[in-house]
């Protein structure tokens, strides 16, 4: 597995660090947001 | 000279003063610190909830509550076992640890992390509140299924909020902790390097982000079927009240690893310490750990055999659930392999860890008797599920929590704690959980229903014996209050390394305690051999 020195530059991986954390927060949203959907689609069978 | 250094060690160690420290927190140490004793806090809640119960359940026949009362504790027992006391802790250790394991300054997103934890005293204020509410606090399981649950009086709001919030806690501080692994390893640690206890917590992040939005989206329809005239799980209305099942145990099963996938990594980490060997099979490991978390979403049927589904369905969720034997087999086989011909000792954190590894895996076999879905029928909703999932969760998640604590806490205090204090808490704990827990089998096997606060009076002997050990397990953990609070005011002064064991992380290279301010400079650790292979 390739190392990963992301931390030679903290600003650069803080900087990754948020961007990671946003798209996990938009797909944590996705889910409840899609499961909902789904059971929307599933009761009005 | 000397006023110098005590001068430059405070600047280092700089500490904000007052209430403010805590409020506007975002030192790892300290939210892992409030994390911690806002578990230990909520497991002394739980805790009076279960001895209420076995208290009702001593004898036959009503003795203390009335019966919706009763079924407001078993509800409320497991809402704040799992996530107010459980998951807090297991963030607590994450954020005390990780940033120390990995070599980071902190955590990646402090103020966010300052959020996740301050979220928790409001969601449990309104979930605890609902106790003073017209109709009581919630009764119907902590499951929520309706149409049961829909019958609730005014704390049916107060509770999915509640859940609400708790989820955004744990998700934002899933977010940090994969963010933190990803992103702020020390140059040279590759995933391949990482401690067993941070592979874990990634993967169980993993898990919390997939599924604490499933378990949102089923109680926000129970809101809107409640108030809002939708009819998701209303057969009137065309809905269906299985359907929540279905997707209740989509996050329900994921987040029995959840509670107890971070276990794995610390017993993975403290029985190699004690053994003075490395982790048999860390590949392994890894490799199961993220097999279990897989499997998590494929069997959750096997909570709900008894609703009548196809036999196709039965099959696979039978077969599917079995599978987890396999990783769960390679784990209990690589503790072991890791203690042959090693050079053992039993200081309290190894004797949690052995305890976990006989009890959990206690679980794990009932856990495999429940899967089997014609036996299944027999199991459902009696004593035998009970005493099955108590394993797992108490000598299982809680003592692989209690080994943590053993193992770090002369890191975080620099002291060392009462040794003859930390095994009588043990011995205590390890005989009189088993008092509690294993004769619910028995109960269970000869039909005891589980949720009722009277039985039969053929039930009576071992439900004496089990409340006979509930007090003695519930009273015993008084002695980690007391050595936890000793450890903190003073002792033994604790050395850097704390163990003469073999410990190979991060954490053991910073002082004891551990400073303020640890790695403000990335140990490099490229091209430094990893002690796992």
């Amino acid at each position: 597995m390739s190392d990963n020195d992301a931390n030679h530059d903290p600003v650069a991986s803080r900087r990754k660090a948020r961007r990671l954390a946003l798209v996990l927060g938009l797909v944590a949203i996705a889910l409840y947001v899609g499961f909902i959907l789904m059971s929307v689609l599933q009761a009005s069978h | 000279m000397a006023h110098a250094d005590t001068h430059d060690h405070h600047d280092h160690d700089h500490k904000p003063a007052g209430i403010g420290r805590w409020l506007f927190a975002t030192n790892h140490k300290d939210i892992g610190t409030m994390y911690l004793l806002w578990a230990l806090f909520m497991f002394f809640l739980g805790g009076a909830m279960a001895l209420g119960i076995r208290l009702e359940l001593f004898k036959p026949g009503m003795q203390w509550f009335d019966p919706g009362f009763y079924n407001s504790l078993v509800t409320n027992h497991a809402l704040i076992m799992i996530f107010g006391a459980v998951m807090p802790a297991w963030v607590g250790l994450a954020n005390w640890m990780i940033p120390l394991q990995v070599g980071a300054p902190d955590m990646a997103l402090p103020r966010m992390n300052n959020y996740s934890f301050w979220i928790l005293p409001f969601a449990f204020t309104l979930l605890l509140s609902s106790f003073f509410t017209a109709g009581g606090a919630p009764a119907g399981g902590w499951t929520l299924y309706p149409p049961l649950s829909l019958q609730a009086g005014d704390s049916f709001p107060l509770t999915i909020f509640a859940i609400h919030m708790m989820g955004i806690s744990s998700i934002m501080g899933a977010i940090n902790v994969i963010v933190t692994i990803m992103n702020m390893r020390a140059p040279g640690m590759t995933l391949l390097k990482l401690p067993l206890f941070c592979w874990t917590w990634l993967i169980t992040a993993y898990l919390l982000i997939a599924v604490m939005p499933v378990l949102a989206g089923a109680v926000t329809m129970l809101l809107t079927d409640h108030y809002f005239g939708t009819s998701f799980f209303n057969p009137a209305g065309g809905g269906d009240p299985v359907m929540f099942q279905h997707i209740f145990w989509f996050f329900g099963h994921p987040e029995v690893y959840i509670l107890i996938l971070p276990a794995f990594g610390i017993v993975s980490e403290i029985i190699p310490a004690f053994s003075r060997k490395p982790l048999f099979g860390y590949d392994a490991m890894v490799y199961a750990t993220a097999s279990i978390a897989f499997l998590s979403f494929i069997v959750w049927a096997h909570h709900m055999f008894t609703v009548g589904m196809p036999l196709a369905g039965q099959t696979f969720f039978m077969m599917s659930t079995m599978l987890i034997a396999i990783p769960t087999g390679v784990k209990v086989f690589n503790w072991t392999a890791t203690m042959w011909k090693g050079s053992l000792s039993f200081e309290p954190p190894m004797l949690f860890a052995l305890a976990f590894l006989f009890l959990f895996t206690i679980g794990g076999f009932s856990g495999l008797m429940l899967a089997i879905a014609p036996a299944d029928f027999q199991y459902q909703d009696t004593y035998f599920v009970v005493a099955h999932f108590h394993y797992v969760l108490v000598p299982g998640a809680v003592f692989g929590i209690m080994a943590g604590v053993y193992y770090w806490l002369p890191k975080w205090t620099g002291h060392m704690y009462n040794m003859t204090l930390a095994k009588w808490h043990f011995w205590v704990s390890t005989i009189s959980v088993n008092v509690l827990f294993f004769p619910q089998h028995f109960l269970g096997l000869a039909g005891m229903p589980r949720r009722i606060p009277d039985y039969s009076t053929q039930f009576t002997d071992w439900n004496m014996v089990s409340s006979v050990g509930g007090f003695v397990f519930g009273f015993s953990q008084l002695l980690f209050v007391v050595l936890i609070w000793q450890c903190a005011r003073g002792g033994a002064k604790a050395t850097d390394k704390v163990w003469d064991g073999m410990m190979t992380g991060l954490e053991w290279t910073v002082a004891s305690p551990a400073p303020y301010h640890s790695f403000t400079e990335a140990p490099d650790l490229t091209g430094v051999a990893d002690s796992h292979h």
